[in-house]
């Protein structure tokens, strides 16, 4: 696995300069402005299609709002009330997701680490199952569970591989055992219960936006974007994690607390995006290395990683709505498409680089 | 990890022990004066029934799937240089997988016992699909783009696969028991069926064992010391996908054995590849029929997938031994 | 047979028109509907006709006499259906399949708004319904958004005893008589089948296979509560006291002898769907029969439970 990230020619690993300087080199400046600009085209498309017959007057009508009284409620309540914010949802969940895919990483120097293999996902999982079975399918249960199945998934790997130090190597393996533990638990769990809740636990467990609503995505939202604007000051200590432990420590960045202060805004950000979506699977773990061949960086880009995993989800999302013609939840569609794209990445660069 | 030889005198002593369980323990007790009997054609009918036409063949069963995922996982590892990979990386599980819920949802495929000509076709499909696509053309480039690869198409299927099912309540429940992996009710057809691609995949096995060490100190060095690359990769990856493959069609996609095995005897063992591999063939045949037998008894009157047990006895010893030896990488 | 809950919400207030100007209407609408402009019968500013509706999230105003109903879940829909007013709109377990078969000829116009784990509110708001009925275990997190688009009332749980959710649905549609109508044509049903067959004392025993395992179905399932309805017993098993069905080892499967053995399968015609371990014990099961499982296990409702006791006839009159 390193051996990838060794291969990759030298000299572009300066990156970034001493502190809190997010340095996005020209190609990765461009590769955000054309996500960009397809994020704000798919949103417009998010906001417009459905099932709901609406013209594009009518969106930006509902939009503009209150003083352009112009459309009916109904069509004002499924523009602003359910279509704005699954949009957004897409939009933020998905860079939150990346992020914290480029967090692992990179901190783990292993491009196949991503909170999904690490078990955080088992763990949400676990928690919403239990919830389930135990208090009933109230959406107020489902988040708690997933959110305090989560957390506790996080700490227990955390607890459990901390031992002078954390060593990617046996964070990884902590991770793989926890992660394997809890999947069987939930296999169990999902066959013992009806056949029909565990269809809808699995819905979930596949990461779906359906349960989008307004009154779980603003604060959700709000949260992501907070936690993502503290990203900058993790980053100069990203680059250095990046040189490798020995380099790190002999540049003097107190290595493991960092890590840990890392991995701990990784988490965050995956668990508020698990408690409102599930675990929505592959964004973290594809977009980063999508970003990666897309801006022909050396280590991974942030900026664009951010920006490729808005993007990912959101088209997802409105491939599993409109273009698939049976209702599948939206992580079935990332797990294709990402899947598809990095097939199709790997392949081209093999065959420039051999 | 201070007494090297006597894990593994240990471990082949527990194989006839293993066996023993298999045969004498299960959901619905039979003493084993009745077994004996029941062994050599005599007692009565429901002893024979229990002993001949379910304890006998799923222990053949779990025998075969423990020992080609216990190989093939070595191979997988040793191969990519990854202590993390699982045989089912490059696409096998993912394949099998697929194959079995588009024969369940769309094909009308009803009867367990056919599933196993689907999952042996998608298997293989798949890994070829994957080896196609992800095989570095040069082949002293370590194979992380073939890794990637598996990963990526063994995602798209694994998508395919959730969304067929989700779509089709009664297909949904077939695949929720079948991926968690079990050794209930495998009759002697289902092994039989793919005892040719486990023979071919042995055979290519022990074909590439010899290559292994030099390819573990890197593929510069193994070129140099004269390994043919291209033979070796060739039967390592025959071998990994027709085990994997087979394994897979048995008993589902069992993940955890062909992960763990071999890198927790790496740890045991040292450094040498082939006694890696022959041990992890023992360990994988023990913790699969231990685990089986663990699920006969676990939630009686029913049974717990052996598949589930591996997990719930096999990632607490992980993490365990993670925590306990100095234990490090290839 | 079948356990009254202990607590239940106050029932409704009963409407008094009488059931066939309802299914009258309910015609008219589809009529209006499939013309084309559902906004006309879109929103009915009931006022007097109002009623009040106690579900689980609490009161909701709902037209006395609803015309474009959406249901999300089967037994509503089934209940619906049997009432004879049809919604517009309902969620189904299988997309691919549709609305279920055994509903018959009415229920072919009923638009599909996704399944029943994941309903889609845009296709709902588009069929402009005036009443939606929901279930809390399901659909907790989508209920402000159906509340925006028409009086919503959710049933408790699936899991609830089949009969009050058929209860409370009615009650929901303003036909709280029709319930107890058809409860009471089904109980009549099972009386006809346990004289003219003898089921007294005789034992019965619903088996599932899953994977090698085969899951018996106790008497608080819906086929097994069908079964008793009709005159048989289930064999006692003392997991039945909490659990609707237990799981069996292959190893153990002699224990799903009864007098009658049903084997759900989708394909009747299939012998081979018959689990390996009882084909091996055959002696063992004398009145084995394969049956539809696409009713004997999902038709929960008042119209699946005739279906499950027609299909019940048969078999016993062709054995």
């Amino acid at each position: 696995m390193r051996a990838a990230e060794r291969e990759a020619p030298r000299g572009a690993l300066v990156v970034g300069g001493e502190r809190a300087h997010v340095g996005l080199d020209r190609r990765e400046l461009a590769v955000c402005g054309v996500l960009g600009v397809a994020a704000l085209v798919l949103g417009f498309v998010g906001l417009w299609a459905g099932d709901f017959p609406l013209t594009a007057g009518e969106v930006v009508g509902a939009l503009l709002g209150p003083p352009f009284p112009v459309v009916e409620p109904i069509v004002y309540t499924v523009v602003v009330e359910w279509h704005l914010p699954r949009v957004v949802a897409a939009l933020v969940f998905g860079a939150a997701l990346a992020a914290s895919g480029a967090i692992f990483q990179t901190v783990t120097r292993n491009p196949l680490a991503s909170p999904d293999v690490m078990g955080l996902a088992n763990g949400s999982f676990t928690g919403m199952l239990l919830a389930l079975v135990v208090l009933g399918g109230s959406w107020a249960g489902v988040m708690t569970g997933a959110l305090v199945g989560g957390l506790l998934t996080a700490g227990a790997i955390y607890l459990l591989a901390l031992r002078d130090g954390l060593r990617d190597f046996r964070f990884i393996v902590v991770g793989i055992g926890v992660s394997a533990f809890l999947a069987a638990a939930n296999s169990w769990i999902l066959l013992r219960i009806d056949v029909e809740t565990a269809l809808f636990a699995s819905a979930w467990g596949a990461g779906t936006l359906n349960n989008a609503t307004a009154g779980a995505v603003w604060p959700a939202a709000a949260f992501l974007l907070g936690t993502l604007a503290l990203l900058p000051f993790g980053l100069a200590t990203l680059r250095q994690v990046e040189l490798g432990d020995d380099l790190a420590r002999a540049t003097g960045v107190a290595l493991d607390r960092h890590r840990a202060l890392l991995l701990l805004l990784a988490v965050a950000l995956v668990s508020a995006v698990t408690t409102v979506a599930g675990p929505v699977a592959f964004v973290a773990l594809a977009a980063p290395q999508i970003a990666r061949r897309l801006a022909g960086s050396p280590g991974i880009p942030m900026g664009a990683s951010l920006a490729t995993g808005a993007v990912l989800l959101l088209s997802a999302d409105l491939v599993a709505q409109h273009v698939v013609p049976l209702t599948v939840p939206v992580g079935v569609v990332t797990v294709v498409i990402g899947g598809v794209y990095l097939t199709w990445l790997l392949r081209r660069e093999m065959r420039t680089r051999g | 990890m201070t007494l090297r030889p006597s894990p593994v005198a240990l471990l082949v002593l527990a194989v006839p022990a293993a066996l023993a369980l298999s045969v004498l323990v299960g959901s619905n007790p039979v003493p084993p004066g009745d077994v004996w009997a029941a062994l050599t054609g005599g007692g009565d009918a429901t002893a024979r029934f229990v002993v001949a036409d379910q304890r006998l063949p799923r222990t053949v069963a779990g025998v075969v799937v423990g020992l080609a995922l216990g190989v093939s996982g070595a191979l997988m590892q040793a191969y990519t240089r990854n202590p993390f990979a699982d045989p089912g990386l490059f696409g096998v599980s993912a394949g099998a997988s697929f194959a079995v819920a588009v024969a369940v949802a769309y094909a009308g495929v009803t009867a367990p016992a056919a599933y196993v000509w689907w999952a042996v076709g998608g298997a293989l499909l798949a890994s070829l699909v994957v080896v196609a696509l992800g095989r570095p053309t040069d082949p002293r480039v370590p194979p992380t783009r073939l890794v990637l690869t598996g990963v990526a198409v063994g995602a798209v299927l694994a998508g395919l696969t959730t969304g067929i099912s989700l779509s089709d309540p009664d297909a949904f429940e077939r695949m929720l028991t079948w991926h968690a992996g079990s050794l209930i009710d495998r009759g002697y057809a289902v092994t039989l069926a793919v005892a040719p691609l486990l023979v071919l995949g042995a055979l290519a096995a022990a074909a590439t064992a010899p290559s292994l060490n030099a390819i573990a100190l890197g593929r510069d060095v193994a070129q140099a010391q004269g390994v043919d690359l291209r033979r070796s990769d060739l039967l390592a990856l025959a071998a990994i996908t027709l085990l994997a493959a087979g394994a897979a069609a048995v008993a589902g996609p069992v993940a955890f054995v062909g992960l763990v095995v071999p890198h927790v005897v790496r740890w045991c063992v040292g450094v040498d590849q082939r006694r890696i591999l022959g041990v992890s063939a023992v360990a994988g045949v023990v913790l699969v029929l231990v685990a089986d037998v663990v699920g006969r008894v676990a939630v009686l009157p029913g049974e717990m997938p052996a598949g589930i047990v591996t997990a719930f006895i096999g990632a607490p010893v992980l993490v365990l031994l993670a925590r306990r030896s100095r234990a490090t990488g290839l | 047979m079948h356990l009254p809950r202990l607590s239940r919400p106050s029932r409704p207030r009963p409407s008094r028109r009488p059931r066939l100007a309802l299914a009258g209407a309910a015609l008219a609408a589809l009529t209006l509907a499939a013309c084309g402009n559902p906004a006309d019968s879109a929103t009915d500013e009931g006022g007097d006709d109002d009623r009040e509706v106690t579900h689980a999230r609490g009161e909701a105003t709902v037209p006395a006499d609803p015309q474009r109903v959406v249901v999300l879940e089967p037994v509503q829909l089934d209940t619906a259906v049997a009432l004879g007013m049809t919604p517009v709109g309902a969620a189904v377990l299988n997309e691919a399949a549709g609305v279920p078969a055994y509903l018959g000829d009415d229920a072919d116009d009923v638009q599909t708004v996704g399944t029943v784990t994941e309903p889609d509110v845009d296709k709902i708001a588009a069929l402009r319904p005036d009443l939606i009925i929901g279930t809390e275990t399901r659909h907790s997190a989508l209920y402000d958004q159906l509340s925006d688009v028409a009086p919503t009332v959710y049933m408790a749980s699936q899991s609830d005893p089949w009969q009050d959710n058929v209860r409370f649905t009615a009650a929901a549609l303003g036909d709280p008589e029709g319930a107890d109508e058809l409860l009471e044509g089904y109980q009549e049903r099972c009386d006809e089948i346990a004289a003219e067959f003898d089921t007294e004392g005789r034992t019965a025993q619903l088996v599932r296979p899953r994977d090698g395992l085969v899951t018996l179905y106790g008497p608080t399932s819906f086929a097994g509560a069908t079964l008793e309805c009709a005159g048989f017993t289930t064999p006692e098993r003392p997991e039945f006291a909490e659990e609707i069905s237990v799981d069996l080892s292959p190893e153990r499967v002699l224990e799903a002898q009864a007098d009658l053995v049903l084997v759900t399968t989708t394909d009747v015609e299939d012998e081979s769907t018959i689990p390996p371990s009882i084909t091996a014990n055959a002696a063992s099961f004398p009145e084995l029969h394969l049956v539809d499982q696409s009713f004997w296990i999902t038709g929960v409702g008042p119209l699946g439970g005739q279906t499950v006791l027609d299909d019940l006839e048969r078999i016993l009159s062709g054995s």
